[in-house]
């Protein structure tokens, strides 16, 4: 941190994700609202803390395992490779801590690394982890008003500092297996947030079943209404919000591609944004596509869904993560159609698994979230054919198979299959499931009777005093 | 008596981690590790004690057939404008609040 312009660029950097994180927190509040609106007056207040207390157990988990297995596990470990060494990532590691960054911390890293480290770290972990956050949150509403918070609780641990750290390590970081073997392509979390999400919702359903009354004795579904469409609605405008801080946070702001460890071209500098990948890309772009996957989605949800407006809601934000795999590199109008496409896909499959397998997706996550991102990254197979995935030498590039396989991977392999094992066992636990009568009669039942006295026991405190008085 | 590494800051380009007890980092993570484990089974303690009562003030009253028959009684009489409740929150607990072991209604007499 002695010359200016290098200062310059790590604290730039250093910010730049800060202000990613708050954004980010702006997704989480979103969901929040969303799950409160969508659940039953009865069940609020345990819906609210079901969702809130996810922020602090994958955020310690997270610090505690997650952002070491992100670095330690891109071959893996033993798919391509060995574990590697991710000292600065540990728990235990005093990089972890304030730190100013001088002096060489323990043999593996050089100073200059000790000092970008000393920097950066917190600020990354912080943008990765409100990543593990949205991800445990999608999951959480999928499964409102029957499943048990503390069964949500470990289950959000599972996805928010396990399994979806794991996919970003194998598919979302510049030298991922994925990445390396598959060319697989995944610029703005399509998969590696979305797809996993989705995947994992359905695998918990599957194991929790339905709210009571959803089905009716036909098989048929009953439609269980948001009891306030209002606040569903603002939840996912502000999720939307947060989505800006989520795409931004994807980005590397300042690097030099050319001078990049690996790249090395001699004698020629070019400074850029990149994506995860290090491949070059603009704020610019990425801020057309947003715009024009969101367009496209809301317009064909609108009119697919009849005007309803959580679907149209929800349809912006399935054409957002329909088109993030190659929003990179999509030309806008591209991000507008192939969002329109996962808009569709992720209303009409929705009903068809509803009836036909009876899932009970209270908010349609894993259609927005699971089938609207694998959507996502086999488009991005298909329209980025032939790229290179990365800056590196020696990479595959980009193929439909590629991104077909990795669409499979996140979705059922580091979503669905481990929800399925950890719901079985809390299910044989019996610890999955609400009891059915506190489910019917609703969660907050002490909580509200409790409300209900206090303000009882206040109103005849002031009518003795009023009648004292006159 | 100091905590940590730092006696002042003219030398701040010299300073690595400057946290109180640095060297106890591992000590911390296992504090860390248990700290999380055992907030788990608390919870998960409380939350079946919570579900307990919940199911025994349900049985009190009849089942939850009962209790849901009493709650869509109270909001019909919300819709025919025959009740003067203070917060239509309270709608959904009407008969777990008389179990409240406080003989209380929010149903006026």
């Amino acid at each position: 941190m002695d010359n200016e312009l290098s200062s310059l660029v790590v604290i730039f950097t250093e910010f730049y994700y800060w202000v990613t994180v708050v954004f980010m927190f702006l997704i989480h509040v979103g969901f929040c609202m969303y799950e409160v609106g969508a659940s039953r007056y009865k069940n609020h207040t345990h819906t609210l803390m079901k969702n809130t207390m996810l922020i602090p157990l994958v955020t310690i988990t997270f610090f505690f395992f997650g952002w070491w297995i992100y670095f330690a596990f891109v071959n893996g470990p033993w798919i391509i490779g060995p574990l590697v060494d991710a000292p600065w990532a540990t728990p235990w590691s005093e990089l972890m801590g304030t730190h100013m960054g001088a002096g060489v911390h323990q043999d593996t890293l050089t100073a200059d690394d000790t000092a970008f480290w000393a920097r950066i770290n917190g600020v990354f972990w912080a943008a990765f982890l409100l990543f593990s956050w949205t991800a445990a949150s999608i999951v959480s509403g999928a499964v409102i008003e029957r499943i048990r918070p503390s069964a949500f609780w470990i289950l959000a641990v599972v996805i928010g500092s396990f399994t979806w750290i794991i996919d970003a390590s194998w598919g979302w970081s510049w030298n991922g297996w994925m990445v390396q073997k598959l060319g697989y392509h995944d610029a703005y979390a399509s998969g590696v947030i979305h797809a996993i999400a989705g995947g994992f919702a359905l695998g918990v359903l599957l194991v929790l079943g339905p709210r009571i009354g959803k089905f009716r004795p036909d098989g048929t579904p009953r439609n269980i209404n948001p009891h306030n469409p209002w606040l569903v609605t603002i939840g996912l405008f502000l999720i939307y919000t947060g989505f800006w801080g989520f795409y931004v946070a994807c980005n590397i702001p300042v690097i030099d591609v050319y001078g990049s460890a690996m790249l090395d071209v001699e004698g020629k500098s070019f400074f850029s944004a990149t994506n995860i990948y290090l491949q070059p890309t603009t704020l610019s772009a990425i801020t057309f596509n947003f715009l024009m996957s969101l367009s496209g989605g809301l317009m064909v949800a609108y009119l697919v869904s009849d005007g309803d407006p959580f679907w149209t809601y929800s349809g912006g934000l399935a054409g957002v993560i329909g088109a993030s795999s190659g929003n990179d590199l999509y030309h806008p109008i591209q991000a507008m159609l192939i969002g329109g496409g996962g808009a569709y896909l992720a209303f009409k499959m929705h009903y068809w698994v509803e009836n036909k397998f009876k899932i009970d997706d209270a908010v349609g996550a894993v259609a927005v979230h699971g089938y609207a991102g694998f959507y996502g990254i086999v488009m991005a197979g298909f329209m980025l054919w032939g790229y290179p995935s990365s800056p590196f030498e020696g990479y595959a590039t980009i193929s439909p198979w590629g991104n077909f396989i990795g669409a499979i991977i996140m979705f059922f392999v580091l979503g669905f299959v481990p929800a399925w094992i950890v719901s079985k066992i809390l299910h044989g636990m019996g610890k999955l499931r609400l009891p059915r009568e506190v489910e019917m009669v609703g969660l907050d039942i002490n909580f509200e009777s409790q409300r209900a006295i206090d303000a009882d026991e206040v109103s005849q405190a002031i009518r003795e005093e009023a009648r004292a008085g006159s | 008596m100091a905590t940590g590494p730092v006696d002042n800051w003219l030398n701040i380009d010299t300073f690595g981690a400057i946290y109180p007890f640095v060297g106890t980092e591992v000590l911390l993570a296992i504090v860390g590790y248990v700290f999380w484990i055992v907030w788990h089974i608390i919870q998960m303690k409380k939350e079946d004690a919570e579900f307990q009562k919940d199911i025994e003030n349900i049985k009190q009253q009849g089942g939850p057939g009962k209790v849901l028959e009493d709650e869509s009684g109270v909001k019909s009489r919300i819709r025919s404008g025959s009740n003067r409740l203070p917060c239509p929150c309270c709608i959904v607990v009407t008969k777990p609040l008389r179990l409240a072991s406080k003989g209380f209604s929010i149903v006026p007499a």
